[in-house]
């Protein structure tokens, strides 16, 4: 007896398997980004060292990591409520992180954020035009940091 | 080969017409209660069948040996529950509604189908009640409010369980701009995890005993043993699965091929990401690509974007197939759209808060996202006693009939359809 069950025409073959090609797809991409990542030594840096003259940051780095906006937020509402104006100011943070691209950018995009501040007001590197050049090749890089590493700060 | 209509009309003759007992006839207890259940869930009609035989001879799927529905619209009328619950048939039928169409009657075997199926599903539920509530309007809310409870309580014990276990984040809250300050990863993957192990759980269960019925059944009718192995006609099966064969082979609602695509394999997209979202982290080859809330250009999100948008489009399709205003239309019972409206407010859910999230509204986004997982979580909970259960008794039923060998002989039917005609011709020659 014939069987013709379990073989469908190539056009009902084609579609599925080009959708299941394109759910693969990121896994793939992930893939690859990681292979490179692997081979290149992870030399392209996700965020910049601090400058060189930084000794300690207002906060531990953890903290600053995560909730650095929480800190600049409530310096606005002191400064522009209450007229309390301390040492802590966006551009007192460009002495040691004077690279806005390299240092704030890169986290935002990567999680599809932008600041609200800066549709109104100026960045700070408008009037502190400072050698970013010149720093920037001193600087180390801080390689992407590792999820296991924020996990751990996840759950901990 | 003899592929006429005439010849599968008849019964095979490997079929008992008359059960016995050591060479006995045995009388036929007709279940009433049964008979009333399959009228009430949308095959109200199949007590019009004059066994005619023209369903069984139009189906395109039916095999030629014990071809269906005609005889389980028999087995219907005469409440011959044990019968229908182990016939894997029921869940070979697509309910393309060829054979309602032509139904000289009117009696609409593709419902009675639907309604036994809806029966097979509660009756190889774990626990039973659960399944008939999930199939009834009156238990929706408390349906609802199950989830929504232990969701609750699981929010409530966050803090606690956090503290004994000094999984306190020393930093206060938020993390970025994320939903783990309200629901953190691990409460979420092990709540979610739970609520899998144990629909998993219950689906093995439900399946082993469809299985058993099957084989029982099949014994008892002296319908002979395997001829192809486990494995191929597994092999076979998720291949028909995949390419949506079966669909094809309707001629009546073609359309139903695409839509149910679309919903396939946009669940299957939102499924892959969302295993990788709680697998990334521990994934050997890839561990440290892993940013998360990803990024709006992120491929995974791009994926998981493109899968909500088909399911969107797919459901709202088959909504539309379904209210339309049709007279050979399947009946939909609250069964069907229970699924359909399930899986439709939890991708609806879903894309409003990923929208509250960009535009941050923040008590907002919180509430959707608690209402996604409620539907999410309902979604996954009542997989076994709801309509969402085909996908694992239809996979099972045709595994089973490849694994008998059921399906070695599908007839080309000449003359038929009108479409396949010529095509069918050179397929006999």
């Amino acid at each position: 007896m014939p069987n013709n069950t379990s073989d469908p025409k190539s056009g009902q073959v084609i579609i599925p398997v080009i959708l299941i090609i394109l759910i693969l797809l990121p896994f793939g991409y992930s893939l690859v980004n990681r292979v490179i990542a692997q081979g290149s030594d992870r030399s392209e840096a996700f965020l910049e060292r601090p400058d060189a003259k930084y000794e300690n940051c207002i906060r531990d780095t953890e903290y600053m990591r995560y909730h650095h906006w929480e800190l600049l937020r409530t310096v606005r509402v002191e400064v522009v409520r209450y007229g309390k104006r301390g040492d802590i100011r966006l551009d007192s943070c460009m002495e040691c992180h004077p690279n806005r691209e390299r240092f704030c950018n890169r986290c935002h995009e990567a999680v599809s954020l932008t600041p609200d501040c800066f549709g109104c007001h100026y960045y700070p590197e408008i009037f502190q035009p400072s050698s970013i050049e010149s720093v920037t090749e001193k600087t180390e890089l801080i390689p992407v940091p590792d999820t296991t590493v924020v996990d751990s700060i996840l759950t901990k | 080969m003899q592929d006429t209509a005439e010849v599968k009309a008849q019964e095979s003759p490997q079929i008992n017409p008359v059960p016995s007992k050591n060479g006995k006839p045995v009388l036929i207890e007709p279940d009433l209660d049964f008979i009333q259940l399959l009228s009430k869930s949308g095959g109200d009609l199949f007590k019009k069948c004059m066994q005619c035989g023209t369903c069984s001879a139009t189906c395109a799927i039916s095999p030629d040996s014990n071809p269906f529905p005609r005889k389980e619209m028999a087995w219907a009328a005469w409440g011959m529950k044990d019968r229908l619950l182990s016939d894997p048939d029921v869940w070979l039928c697509y309910q393309c509604n060829d054979c309602s169409t032509r139904c000289p009657r009117g009696a609409k075997p593709g419902d009675l189908l639907a309604a036994v199926r809806q029966e097979s599903v509660i009756h190889y539920a774990f626990p039973r009640f659960l399944g008939r509530w999930v199939s009834q309007p009156q238990s929706l809310l408390l349906l609802l409010g199950i989830p929504m409870a232990l969701l609750a309580l699981a929010l409530y014990l966050k803090d606690p369980i956090e503290n004994a276990l000094g999984l306190s984040r020393p930093m206060g809250d938020g993390i970025i701009y994320s939903y783990t300050s309200m629901y953190p990863h691990w409460l979420l993957n092990s709540f979610f995890m739970i609520i899998c192990f144990l629909a998993l759980i219950i689906v093995i269960v439900g399946v082993g005993r469809f299985w058993q019925g099957l084989k029982k059944a099949d014994i008892q009718n002296g319908i002979g043993s395997p001829s192809n192995g486990l494995f191929s006609s597994i092999w076979v099966t998720l291949k028909d699965v995949i390419t949506h064969k079966n669909f094809t082979e309707c001629t009546k609602t073609r359309s139903r091929y695409l839509t149910h695509m679309c919903v396939f394999f946009g669940f299957i997209a939102l499924a892959v990401v969302s295993f990788w979202t709680v697998t990334a982290r521990i994934t050997p080859i890839i561990q440290s690509d892993f940013i998360y809330p990803f990024s709006f250009w992120s491929p995974w999100k791009l994926l998981a974007n493109a899968g909500g948008l088909a399911l969107i489009v797919g459901l709202m399709w088959m909504i539309w197939e379904r209210v339309k205003e049709q007279d050979d239309a399947p009946v939909s019972s609250y069964f069907d759209w229970t699924l359909i409206g399930t899986l439709l407010l939890v991708t609806l859910t879903g894309f409003i808060t990923e929208l509250l999230h960009y535009i941050r509204l923040e008590p907002h986004r919180h509430l959707a996202y608690f209402a996604h997982l409620v539907f999410a979580c309902s979604l996954l909970m009542y997989l076994p006693y709801s309509k969402f259960a085909h996908l694992v008794y239809r996979t099972t039923a045709m595994v089973y009939s490849e694994y008998t060998g059921r399906n070695g002989n599908k007839p080309n039917k000449p003359g038929i359809t009108e479409d396949n005609h010529e095509e069918a011709k050179d397929n006999a020659e």
